[in-house]
């Protein structure tokens, strides 16, 4: 005897709409050597050490658009957030990226790099970020 | 260089509130014979394939409040019991959450269920959110 369980694509896709579509989001660097925050930290706390706005370092912000179901993955692909960075000036460094949907309180996720990443003037770097919802 | 990525407890809690929690649910059982209906078929398609008399009942609800456990954000179990006073057969048993027209999950019985008069079978489902 057997029973076997299927998720329906339907309902990946009604998740992924109530949780992520049309959702603001923004992605942003810091610097957190002693690594003093964590992934409990709220996003005011992270802010604290968000890098300033000088130098090119600017957040990226935007809206999540309407996704897809992926049948070959079987889960639902949102479209990819592209966060690009650039230095100017003398450029600067960052060790964590940092994820925010909406208006929660805390984080959807974060990025912890082992070695800060240094942007010097001129040099960019992007971070494609993928949402997905599967079973 | 590594890099380490961690989706934060709490996200898992937004998405919980946002897609299960205080939603309806229905449990129904159907025998699906020759409908070819799938886990793509919509809710009223499903429908009208659904058992009806000798006992059957549609197992409804409200989901509740959960708690982030081990690793993944779990909501109270879902306790669907059905009885039978008369003999019924299904092959399919299926998920809604909430009131769209589609439908969350089936569980396909094989070989189908029968349930003969005073017998019952009782359905534990787990809905829980996690990062994997």
């Amino acid at each position: 005897m057997s029973l076997s369980i299927t998720v329906t694509p339907k309902e990946l896709e009604r998740q992924a709409e109530l949780c992520f579509v049309g959702k603001a989001y923004k992605v942003f660097l810091a610097t957190d050597p002693e690594g003093a925050k964590g992934i409990n930290s709220t996003i005011s706390e992270w802010e604290e050490v968000e890098l300033s706005q000088i130098n090119g370092y600017q957040p990226v912000v935007g809206t999540i658009g309407n996704g897809l179901y992926n049948s070959a993955a079987e889960r639902f692909d949102l479209p990819t957030i592209n966060a690009q960075f650039t230095g100017t000036g003398s450029g600067y460094e960052f060790d964590t990226m940092l994820i925010a949907i909406e208006d929660s309180t805390y984080l959807h996720s974060l990025i912890r790099f082992t070695e800060p990443v240094i942007l010097q003037s001129g040099v960019s770097k992007s971070y494609l970020l993928k949402l997905v919802q599967d079973d | 260089m590594a890099v380490t990525l961690v989706i934060s407890p709490a996200e898992l809690e937004r998405q919980v509130a946002l897609a299960f929690e205080g939603k309806s649910y229905e449990v129904f059982l159907a025998d699906s014979g020759v409908s070819g209906f799938t886990e793509e078929s919509t809710k009223a398609q499903w429908k009208t394939v659904e058992l009806a008399g000798n006992g059957y009942e549609t197992s409804t609800g409200t989901i509740g409040t959960g708690s982030y456990v081990n690793g993944k954000y779990q909501l109270p179990e879902i306790e669907a019991v059905f009885q039978a006073t008369d003999i019924y057969t299904y092959d399919t048993v299926i998920l809604i959450v909430g009131d769209g027209l589609s439908i969350h999950s089936i569980a396909t019985e094989n070989p189908p269920i029968t349930l003969l008069a005073g017998q019952s079978k009782m359905y534990r489902l787990n809905l829980f959110q996690d990062n994997a």
